[in-house]
């Protein structure tokens, strides 16, 4: 049967071009694949993916996603960017632990809710969500994801090929 | 330098739950991943083993998503010509079906008016933005030839996209 194979991308109505462009290319790493005098053309994986965002001139529109969310590499990849996007002058923040994901929610330059994530690899229940400082060192961390307590969730599982065994081996970092 | 890897998924606001839900999962065939109590939110994965959701659905009285686009790939031009039919039979109104050069898109309106786009990815490079009519119930043959009969053109960038950007339709060289 057909049936979409994927989220491939999606338009943000932008006010301030530069501003945006800046922020999602600079503090986010976002690439630049194309533009006109209407929008940018913006990619995470240039290589594999022409665009994941549109980024439009609509100065009287304003998006309002519930939330625009990104996915980063590692647990480090996570906390270096949630300072990153602290110290360019975002918030507030709210930094959560969802148990499939820890997800650093924010609002961009103009008011987008937008999330970066880092993936745990394992499986659980959603909707679930608890603060987690993420200042908290990797072991820290990891051991509040064992902690969790089992949940009875309102569906048959999907996520994860070890589905019911809660903790692979996550990328916690990247660096040597 | 840490950056982000992917778009990993959308949350959009939602007033009549299970039509939204029926529409996303019955026509374009998502997966049902999971749902809050009262269904407040529904999360929704084209690719369940792999993203435990893509789409979330949160229903608000009072608050409207108004995305430029939300777009979802498709694996084959016939799944597309096929979903292009099941959406339109669907009730679905279309506004724009175009060739992109780098992929074949399909617009329309899902039942709460957002504005969604499926696509196949062509597989070649193509300076964007660029939009050429197409009419999806023509033959293969004829669809494919207008990406063969795409004219070189110039782009804004160094591009980036595709293992054989440069090797089917080059961007035009700068005399």
């Amino acid at each position: 049967m057909s049936k979409v194979t994927s989220l491939g991308h999606i338009g943000l109505a932008v006010k301030d071009m530069d501003k945006m462009l800046d922020f999602y290319t600079r503090i986010l790493g976002m690439t630049e694949t194309d533009r006109s005098e209407r929008g940018v053309f913006l990619s995470a994986h240039p290589e594999t993916e022409h665009h994941e965002v549109l980024l439009s001139h609509a100065p009287d529109r304003h998006t309002n996603a519930q939330q625009i969310s990104f996915t980063v590499g590692s647990l480090d990849d996570l906390r270096d960017l949630y300072h990153a996007i602290r110290d360019y002058g975002c918030g507030p923040f709210r930094i959560t632990n969802h148990g499939i994901a820890i997800g650093c929610y924010f609002r961009d330059p103009e008011n987008n809710h937008v999330e970066v994530y880092w993936s745990t690899g394992m499986d659980y229940p959603q909707p679930h969500g608890e603060p987690i400082d993420l200042e908290a060192s990797n072991d820290e961390i990891l051991q509040a994801l064992a902690n969790m307590p089992p949940k009875e969730g309102s569906m048959p599982r999907y996520y994860g090929k070890d589905v019911g065994k809660r903790l692979r081996p996550a990328e916690t970092s990247t660096r040597s | 330098m840490a950056k982000v890897t992917g778009l990993g998924h959308f949350g959009i606001f939602v007033r009549d739950m299970p039509k939204m839900v029926d529409f996303y999962t019955n026509v374009l065939g998502m997966t049902l991943t999971d749902r809050g109590e009262g269904d407040r939110i529904v999360f929704l994965s084209a690719r369940p083993e792999e993203e435990h959701h893509e789409i979330a659905l949160a229903k608000s009285e009072d608050q409207r998503t108004d995305a430029g686009q939300i777009s979802f790939h498709v694996d084959s031009l016939q799944d597309l010509k096929a979903l292009y039919r099941k959406v339109k039979d669907y009730g679905c109104q279309f506004d724009r079906i175009v060739n992109h050069g780098i992929a074949f898109g399909c617009y329309f309106r899902d039942p709460e008016d957002n504005r969604v786009e499926i696509y196949w990815s062509t597989g070649i490079d193509y300076p964007q933005p660029f939009g050429d009519p197409i009419d999806l119930e023509a033959s293969d043959e004829e669809l494919l030839k207008r990406i063969e009969d795409l004219p070189p053109r110039e782009g804004t960038g160094p591009h980036y996209y595709g293992r054989d950007v440069g090797k089917r339709l080059p961007v035009a060289q700068k005399a």
